[in-house]
């Protein structure tokens, strides 16, 4: 590795870029399991609740501006002027990445151009939501992309906390099992590996205290978790 | 030898889209970004032509940064009578605040975007030195790592030049000045800069740091990356995409967002070095350029190898006398601008338009120079399926570090309008690959 390198290693992560790593983190993870979990509430609207959209806004925390589920899947996928939209979702993905080319690189920054790309295309030609899977082969792709390509292990750990911290946050607005957000939580503590300096250390005592049975689908758990962030 | 690049333009197109190639420009107060149009046909220069162009522009660099270091200190060039002192005092580019101070390692540009142009006869003609932030090297630098990728039997069959090294000739001049072995950044206005796409890429390819003003700090002369829980790391070289004017709020222009306060003072102990220099717009005034090869007799005792275009000052009154008789048949550029704006074609002009240049020429003829439009030569490129040939220049990079290298490629630009001569990627233009072969 060259001198420069090295010293970036440790070195080179501002206030502001902190913050922009984490988002970047969080929205990348929003786009991948907004799809994920529409898909699910798609399914329940073809032949046993037409309204399960309702829900969906509901658990996902954002207006329900929707008159019908047809009109809900078009808008929230690829409406522009919907500012809850998949496609809105990955420019800010996008308005993150940018600004940060030269730490995740341009390759992983493609994957997002490409989403954008896709969507867009994708509007025009109408396709379907099952038509997508292709969205979701990209911010995998995205993911590898941050493990392969990225060498400062700082510049992993703040991406990785967001997306961990995006993943608790939907798994528990979308009431998801305890078991399932611990074994999210682990890779979220693994992912800091002992970076506590990133962590607010009282909201982490808190959330971690609220990871019992009955107390961890209370609304302050999302609290402390949205809390944990402290660059 | 180029066949497949052209029938493959399509893919080489989506690459570049993948990878955000694009430019920021603003219209009516509206940033939008496009994409820079690519052309697939390369501009070609045979070895031998390379050759002379080389060692013209390490000639023509190495005078313009002796010149540099000598206007702010001993003026031999003034005592010496070759520059006239108002001329050289008067630019809008001098900085008197850069009086006395010697950059380290006494290099003003470090790197320098030379623009020429070919006449028909294949001669070069340099149009201008653009020696404060030229930039362009990152658009044929993406591109032919997509071509290669796309068409490698095209660069299998013609041996030619790899360019994808830009970014470490950037680093090891940045390396080479550094002082006390700082960070390395390179300095953005932000996203909203026309070329926020090649600041962002040439960091990530020079691994060095992309910093915005509010990520510099300057304590006790000493300017400081700021990290994390107020980490502070040393800085020792800025390669800095902001123009001197904005540079630094406390010794420039006071209302600047863009800007580190007291950079200047830092700069001026020889606490950071800064590429390129402060001040280098003196250098690059398209006044001064009339000088160059007076320059390069007066410090290097040779005769320049490259042409400068016929070019009048109506600063002096014969050449104003001249400049005013003969308007029509000329094209007037203001000395201060770039980017393609300042420029007028005489032939272009209607009676009054004619008469208010005129005017302008007698009442500010130090701000204007005139030069005789060279009918250079057209470049083939594709408009849909077809061939036309179209108007271009060649922005040739020369980067200055212990020695003063050329990059071997440069950034062809082209006008798409038929009936222009301006190339500018700000103006509508688009761009090609410059090959340059090695045999």
């Amino acid at each position: 590795m060259e001198l420069n390198a090295l010293k970036k290693m440790n070195k080179g992560i501002s206030t502001a870029k902190a913050n922009r790593l984490y988002w970047l983190g969080r929205y990348a993870e929003r786009v991948y399991l907004a799809l994920h979990l529409l898909r699910k509430h798609y399914d329940l609207m073809i032949d046993e609740d037409s309204y399960a959209y309702n829900d969906f806004c509901y658990k996902m925390g954002v207006q329900n501006r929707y008159v019908s589920g047809e009109q809900f899947i078009t808008s929230y996928l690829y409406d522009t002027d919907n500012p809850d939209s998949i496609i809105n979702m990955l420019e800010k993905v996008k308005d993150n990445a940018i600004l940060l080319r030269e730490e995740i690189m341009s390759e992983t920054l493609s994957y997002i151009q490409m989403s954008i790309f896709f969507m867009k295309a994708a509007k025009v030609e109408g396709r379907i939501l099952s038509e997508l899977q292709t969205i979701t082969d990209f911010m995998l792709a995205f993911w590898g992309s941050i493990d392969e390509r990225i060498n400062n292990s700082e510049i992993r750990t703040i991406i990785k906390f967001g997306k961990f911290v995006e993943s608790s946050d939907l798994h528990l607005r979308f009431g998801y099992p305890l078991d399932r957000i611990e074994s999210i939580n682990v890779r979220l503590f693994e992912a800091l590996d002992n970076n506590t300096e990133l962590c607010d250390e009282i909201n982490l005592l808190a959330y971690k205290n609220n990871m019992v049975a009955d107390k961890y689908n209370e609304p302050r758990t999302l609290y402390y978790l949205n809390g944990l962030f402290s660059a | 030898m180029y066949s497949s690049l052209v029938k493959q333009r399509d893919t080489v197109n989506r690459w570049m889209e993948r990878f955000g190639v694009r430019f920021g420009i603003y219209k009516n107060g509206v940033f939008n970004e496009q994409i820079f149009p690519f052309d697939p046909i390369p501009r070609i220069i045979s070895n031998s032509d390379w050759k002379d162009l080389e060692a013209g522009l390490i000639q023509r660099v190495n005078a313009l940064n002796k010149f540099l270091c000598d206007i702010y200190n001993e003026k031999k060039i003034v005592k010496a009578g070759i520059i006239p002192e108002e001329f050289i005092y008067s630019s809008k580019g001098y900085l008197a605040q850069c009086e006395g101070i010697t950059p380290p390692k006494c290099i003003f540009s470090h790197i320098s975007g030379i623009d020429l142009v070919q006449s028909k006869d294949g001669t070069w003609y340099v149009l201008e030195d653009n020696l404060r932030i030229p930039s362009g090297a990152s658009y044929p630098m993406i591109a032919r790592d997509i071509t290669r990728k796309v068409s490698p039997g095209t660069f299998k069959e013609n041996e030619i030049f790899d360019n994808r090294n830009y970014a470490s000739l950037i680093r090891k001049a940045m390396d080479y000045v550094n002082v006390d072995d700082g960070l390395e950044v390179i300095l953005t206005p932000g996203r909203y800069n026309s070329a926020y796409f090649e600041h962002s890429y040439l960091a990530e390819k020079a691994g060095v740091l992309l910093a915005y003003a509010d990520d510099l700090i300057v304590e006790d002369d000493i300017v400081y990356y700021k990290g994390l829980f107020d980490k502070k790391d040393r800085v020792g070289a800025i390669y800095r995409r902001i123009s001197d004017d904005y540079l630094d709020p406390l010794a420039f222009e006071p209302d600047s967002l863009l800007g580190v306060p007291n950079l200047m003072r830092a700069y001026a102990k020889g606490n950071v070095a800064i590429m390129n220099a402060l001040g280098n717009g003196a250098a690059d005034d398209k006044g001064l350029y009339y000088f160059v090869p007076k320059m390069i007799e007066f410090y290097l005792g040779e005769k320049a190898i490259l042409k400068n275009a016929p070019t009048y000052l109506p600063y002096f009154e014969n050449d104003k006398k001249f400049v005013l008789k003969n308007l029509e048949k000329l094209v007037i550029k203001d000395v201060a601008e770039a980017g393609g704006y300042g420029v007028m074609f005489g032939r272009d002009m209607d009676a009054q338009r004619l008469a208010d240049v005129k005017y302008l020429i007698e009442t500010e003829p130090r701000r204007w120079i005139a030069q005789e439009v060279i009918d250079f030569v057209d470049l083939e490129i594709m408009e849909g399926e077809e061939k036309v040939y179209r108007k271009s220049d060649l922005r040739a990079f020369v980067v200055s570090e212990e020695e003063t290298h050329v990059w071997k490629s440069g950034l062809t630009r082209y006008t798409r309008n038929p009936a222009s001569f301006v190339v500018n990627s700000s103006q509508g233009g688009g761009f090609k690959d410059t090959w340059i072969m090695k045999k």
